[in-house]
């Protein structure tokens, strides 16, 4: 039998947030993204939709406000390029990725190891 | 009296290219009695009710265009012999599915069974033997580890198939939930 697992992503790290936002960006997917100097908090603007990216404390995750379809829709996406971004970040020394795809919205990743 | 089976299953990934021959849809049954240590999925162990599904329904709810076939695993399958039996049927004539199984018992006990030789007219490739930890497989080859055997009861594979890309995939779904599978884990 082969392993089976399932991890819920959680946007605990800002790195990766702003490297998913950035990620978007370089593909079109959002207009623009803005980091608060005196806050946890970034805006990402979607063609003029604006929604907010932030948390109260250290400790929490980021939590995503707005109007409600864009914010999903972005949270969304922000969270699945999130966890692929921290998945090729703390990949352990034996590991390494033999091939990347994404197809009908879902991004696979092997690993040889 | 004709009435439906329902399969227990522990969960569904609709497409994995990892879990044998090219894209597929992978299945792993609730329920194993075969105790093997260092089982990948201990959480499937239990005979406990997880959910249910109609060997037709759960196909027609998965099923993804261009996937190639149907791998069933677990748990051990064979103790739902007859939710196996329809869905492996409905995988091969109703959508044009290949069919592996991987099991914990031996081909030669399946085979000295009628109602298991019944599944393995459906079955293309089945995996066979306990898993043992001291020998886990190091190569590509998709199994856990190196005694377990590839059984290949029709012609449309071969073991050069089961060479896989890794050990390890990642799916990472639209909502970022991340699905891993493979016959290794990461830590
Ligand atoms: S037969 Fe498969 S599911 Fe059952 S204990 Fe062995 S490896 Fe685990």
């Amino acid at each position: 039998m082969s392993f089976y697992c399932v991890i819920k992503t959680e946007l605990s790290r800002k790195k990766y947030v702003i490297a998913a936002l950035a990620e978007m960006q370089r593909k079109g997917e959002i207009t623009n993204y803005s980091v608060s100097q005196t806050k946890d908090k970034i805006e990402v603007d979607r063609d003029g939709e604006v929604v907010t990216v932030s948390r109260t404390k250290e400790a929490a995750n980021y939590e995503i406000g707005g109007i409600s379809r864009p914010a999903r829709e972005i949270s969304d996406r922000i969270k699945q390029l999130y966890a692929y971004e921290s998945i090729k970040d703390n990949l352990p020394l034996d590991f390494e990725i033999s091939k990347e795809t994404e197809e009908a919205g879902e991004i696979h990743i092997t690993l040889k190891g | 009296m004709n009435y439906e089976v329902i399969i227990n299953v522990h969960s569904i990934i609709p497409v994995s290219c990892i879990n044998g021959p090219g894209k597929r849809m992978v299945v792993f049954f609730q329920g194993c009695n075969n105790k093997c240590p260092g089982c990948f999925n201990p959480d499937t162990h239990a005979f406990v009710k997880k959910t249910g599904y109609s060997p037709k329904s759960l196909i027609g709810k998965y099923f993804r265009a261009g996937i190639e076939g149907l791998t069933v695993s677990g748990g051990e399958p064979f103790y739902q012999r007859r939710g196996l039996l329809q869905l492996l049927i409905s995988a091969r004539e109703d959508y044009g599915l290949s069919t592996v199984v991987y099991t914990g018992f031996s081909y030669e006990r399946l085979s000295a069974s009628p109602p298991a030789r019944a599944i393995l007219k459906y079955t293309d490739v089945l995996v066979d033997g306990r898993f043992e930890i001291a020998g886990k497989e190091p190569t590509m080859l998709a199994r856990g580890s190196t005694n377990q055997r590839f059984h290949f009861l029709s012609d449309k594979y071969t073991e050069a198939d089961f060479v896989m890309d890794g050990k390890i995939e990642m799916i990472i779904a639209p909502d970022g939930t991340i699905t891993q599978t493979g016959f290794s884990k990461v830590a």
